[in-house]
């Protein structure tokens, strides 16, 4: 298994993530798509396909058929457009369907993006629509949350190996630093520990803070080959891995609840397929939609032991300046959690710190950076890894 | 001659999700028992996990009791559960080895990773939202 042809993106465009009011989602995707072009180089006419990566604009903004909907508005005639969901693992999959397209010869220039319009709803109407991600019969059926499922996994690791309260929030606080910095972060504001751990239970032991939040926001990323990427002026960046693997629905199906089998199993195939090692990482955004998902995430892709990614980032080394920055962007956390945008938002982070041009954000010496994108609670992962060419 | 088994078996015909229900409905659990290796599985399932045989069928699962492998305290409901938060929700392994996600009752107070419950059903709900377990008092 692998690339049939070496693939690079070479074109990057984000909206502002945030309670972004009476925008639609196809003015959000229409801004980072454009963005994107304009990035690259690109024109209209160069374009061959579109993959987008949406949740539910069904459910919050009553639009189906969303795929034609929006290269419609983006004035992109007659494209084969297709949408890609996968619970929060959406972006990724549209990403790795575009990279997959362009590896097999098929197209030679697409573009992928991600876009959700979160913030007309309540949020007791949007936790249900999440809840949708979870096995409706067997989980959302029974009162099971999505903060639900990530506290039962918490409490287990809690109890296997000895994570603490304060070591979450410090996932929450490092990433609200980080955002401080982030243009595009719903959030400008510095927490406490303290402060987590005062905010409100949403499911016990995730507080407020533990959780990320609902979010309007779009990305967009442009992809082709290596050797194409020359008539273009975007800087490129190669995806020298993309994998992906599935889970069981419900959570009670697996043998344990303290990590995900599926990101296990992803990065394995992800570091054999680009052929690196673990420490080879220089900077990492993984799927904070919970702060302990952080922890779990670090620990399944093995950039630390089990029970030890806790520790770890409360003694700071996933700070930007720390032995391994994980989410510089201010991660799902703090950057904001638009569900179909933000594995697309991911990528687009970590080009930017490859690229050098992260501003305040920048990672020194950054030339490997890596992606992992969770669906539900891990039906669906999807992880990437780019190098500077 | 797969394509025959695969014709033969009950996958073509079965409407395991809606026995699962109506089992759940008269205070019950089926499951399905695989008939080449023996394995069972809660909620029931046509094909097994574990050597991928077609041929299952349905069994009652007879399980009383479980232990509690995690839970979570859910303060934030969806709106159709809005009226009975806070709640508990966890994670049972029954005694017969199958695992199910339920609501818990009992104090809350009294929740401890290991504790036994007691296998029961609301009775005013219907459908697989019926299920429940109940803390036993000096469990462990």
């Amino acid at each position: 298994m692998g690339l049939a042809r070496r693939v690079a993106i070479i074109g990057i465009g984000m909206t502002k993530f945030g309670a972004l009011g009476d925008v639609t989602t196809r003015e959000l995707f229409t801004e980072a798509a454009y963005k994107a072009m304009l990035d690259a180089g690109v024109t209209h006419k160069d374009i061959d396909g579109v993959f987008v990566g949406n949740l539910s604009s069904d459910v919050f903004e009553h639009q189906m058929h969303l795929a034609p909907l929006l290269p419609d508005y983006l004035a992109l005639d007659n494209i084969p457009a297709t949408r890609t969901e996968a619970a929060c693992a959406s972006g990724g999959l549209a990403l790795r369907s575009a990279i997959m397209s362009v590896a097999s010869g098929m197209y030679d220039v697409v573009l992928a993006g991600g876009v959700e319009k979160m913030t007309n709803l309540p949020t007791s109407q949007v936790t249900e629509a999440l809840a949708m991600c979870s096995d409706d019969i067997y989980e959302a059926n029974l009162g099971v949350t999505f903060p639900g499922v990530f506290a039962m996994m918490a409490r287990r690791h809690m109890y296997e190996y000895g994570t603490t309260p304060e070591m979450m929030a410090a996932v929450a606080v490092k990433a609200h630093d980080n955002a401080m910095l982030n243009p595009y972060a719903q959030f400008h504001k510095k927490i406490t520990i303290d402060k987590a751990l005062e905010s409100p239970m949403v499911a016990d032991p995730l507080h407020l803070y533990d959780c990320s939040p609902i979010t309007d926001g779009a990305a967009a990323l442009i992809v082709t080959t290596v050797e194409k990427a020359k008539e273009f002026e975007g800087q490129p960046i190669e995806v020298i891995a993309s994998a992906q693997t599935s889970d069981t629905m419900a959570l009670h199906d697996r043998p344990e609840f303290t990590g995900f089998r599926s990101t296990r199993i992803a990065a394995d195939k992800a570091f054999k397929m680009a052929r690196i090692e673990r420490k080879d990482v220089d900077v990492v955004e993984v799927h904070d939609c919970f702060t302990i998902a952080e922890i779990m995430a670090l620990e399944d892709i093995g950039f630390f032991k089990k029970g030890e990614a806790g520790p770890a980032i409360l003694e700071g080394r996933t700070r930007r300046n720390g032995d391994l920055p994980v989410n510089p962007s201010g991660g799902l956390k703090a950057k904001g959690h638009p569900i179909g945008a933000t594995g697309i938002s991911q990528v687009f982070s970590i080009v930017e710190q490859l690229r050098g041009v992260a501003g305040p954000l920048q990672v020194a010496d950054a030339e490997i950076g890596m992606t992992q994108n969770l669906g539900g609670s891990g039906g669906t992962q999807v992880l990437h890894i780019l190098k500077k060419l | 001659m797969k394509t025959m088994e695969y014709k033969e078996s009950t996958i073509t015909t079965s409407r395991f999700t809606q026995k699962y229900k109506e089992a759940i409905d008269q205070d019950y659990l089926v499951g399905t028992q695989c008939q080449d290796c023996g394995a069972t599985f809660l909620p029931p399932r046509p094909i097994c996990r574990d050597c991928k045989s077609p041929r299952t069928k349905l069994v009652e699962i007879t399980a009383e009791k479980g232990s509690l492998l995690t839970y979570t305290i859910i303060h934030v409901a969806p709106p159709s559960l809005q009226h009975m938060a806070p709640y508990v929700v966890g994670i049972v392994e029954l005694e017969t080895g199958q695992r199910l996600t339920a609501i818990i009752l009992g104090d809350p107070a009294e929740l401890e990773i290991g504790k036994n419950v007691l296998l029961s059903f609301d009775l005013d709900t219907k459908g697989p939202g019926r299920l429940r377990f109940r803390l036993l008092p000096e469990s462990n």
